[in-house]
């Protein structure tokens, strides 16, 4: 893939890292001279000394039909506009930039930003579902938001404790992708039982994903 | 009062030289005037005469643009200094939002193709470029 990644400082240089390992074409773009320099040194690439909110600097970097760009700016709006300079003038296919407001992730994606990330939406986030469902529950979103994998274990008090998937009832549409059992993996189908010490994975909608967990959990 | 069905507000973002100007000259003419700065400070620029309403906060966010009655605007002139929140202000409102007029102040030309087609631009840089060559054209008439 062909990759600019714009401002930004640890994280720019991160980011740089990673996808140059993943080896990807990299352009970066930095309108502060140390930090530029830090980029280049550190990395061994050539850094663009411009600032990343001006349209001459994307055609000084040649990055027509990229199929990605990373905007790392410190405000939303110079973030915003980055990735539609990138989109609209520049044909990038893909637009990831970070926010600091986290109302604006929303905001930006109906304005055609694909991945706005705030870090205190992600934490709040994470939060929520650390707190609703204990230590003993992870989960990770897919596609946007719009799949949720929970994995969850089974404590020996669970009521589904003992039963076969066939006869558990779930509120809601969801699938049980795989079962985690003495280090093994199991794949399960209708008669596989559940016991007491299992990780059971299970894919859902965001939306069903709290109620499935509190029948998984009941104990009655 | 503004009724929701009747548009007749004019919202100005940016209480900068000619967004103070603007909504100066437009309270004298009786049309009722909302000016967003998130400086308080700026709102001295305005005619010591302005009758309309000064809302202190950041007009990229939605709650102080509601504030600021852009629900029921005829028209919205985004001019703070800069460019990119100009932008993004005007791209916001467009799609969010109804209003039969919105100008936008531009410094940047090569920026004015990332606003949508519904939007005037006013650029101060075509502008003197424009009158610069009226002079020129005049003196060369001599």
């Amino acid at each position: 893939m062909k990759i600019v990644i714009c401002g930004g400082n640890k994280e720019a240089d991160f980011v740089i890292r990673a996808f140059k390992k993943a080896g990807h074409t990299i352009t970066v773009i930095n309108g502060n001279e140390a930090i530029a320099r830090q980029l280049s040194e550190n990395n061994g690439i050539d850094v663009i000394l411009s600032d990343p909110t001006k349209v001459y600097s994307y055609k000084d970097a040649d990055v027509y039909d990229y199929d990605l760009i990373v905007s790392l700016l410190e405000n939303d709006e110079d973030n915003f506009v980055v990735c539609k300079i990138a989109k609209q003038l520049f044909n990038v296919k893909k637009a990831i930039c970070t926010v600091q407001n986290p109302d604006n992730v929303a905001v930006f994606k109906k304005l055609g930003v694909d991945s706005p990330i705030s870090a205190s939406y992600l934490l709040t986030e994470k939060i929520k579902g650390e707190s609703d469902v204990e230590s003993l529950i992870k989960t990770l979103s897919l596609e946007n938001e719009k799949i949720m994998i929970t994995e969850i274990l089974i404590k020996d008090t669970f009521a589904l404790v003992g039963k076969c998937l066939k006869e558990v009832k779930f509120p809601h549409e969801c699938n049980v992708c795989c079962i985690y059992r003495d280090s093994t993996m199991i794949i399960p189908r209708g008669d596989t039982k559940i016991a007491s010490g299992d990780t059971v994975v299970i894919a859902s909608t965001p939306s069903d994903q709290e109620e499935i967990v509190s029948y998984m959990k009941r104990e009655d | 009062m503004i009724g929701k069905s009747e548009k007749k507000t004019i919202v100005v973002i940016g209480s900068s030289k000619l967004g103070a100007s603007i909504a100066s000259y437009n309270s004298s003419r009786g049309i009722y005037t909302v000016i967003v700065d998130k400086d308080a400070s700026s709102f001295k620029k305005l005619d010591p005469n302005f009758s309309g309403f000064t809302v202190e906060g950041n007009a990229e966010e939605q709650y102080v643009l509601l504030k600021a009655h852009v629900d029921t605007a005829k028209e919205v002139d985004i001019v703070t200094d800069n460019d990119n929140t100009n932008i993004f202000i005007a791209c916001f409102l467009v799609k969010f939002y109804k209003i039969p007029y919105i100008n936008v102040r531009l410094h940047d030309t090569t920026k004015s193709c990332l606003l949508p087609h519904e939007v005037n631009i006013i650029s101060p840089y075509l502008l003197s470029l424009n009158l610069y060559k009226e002079l020129k054209a005049k003196e060369e008439d001599k």
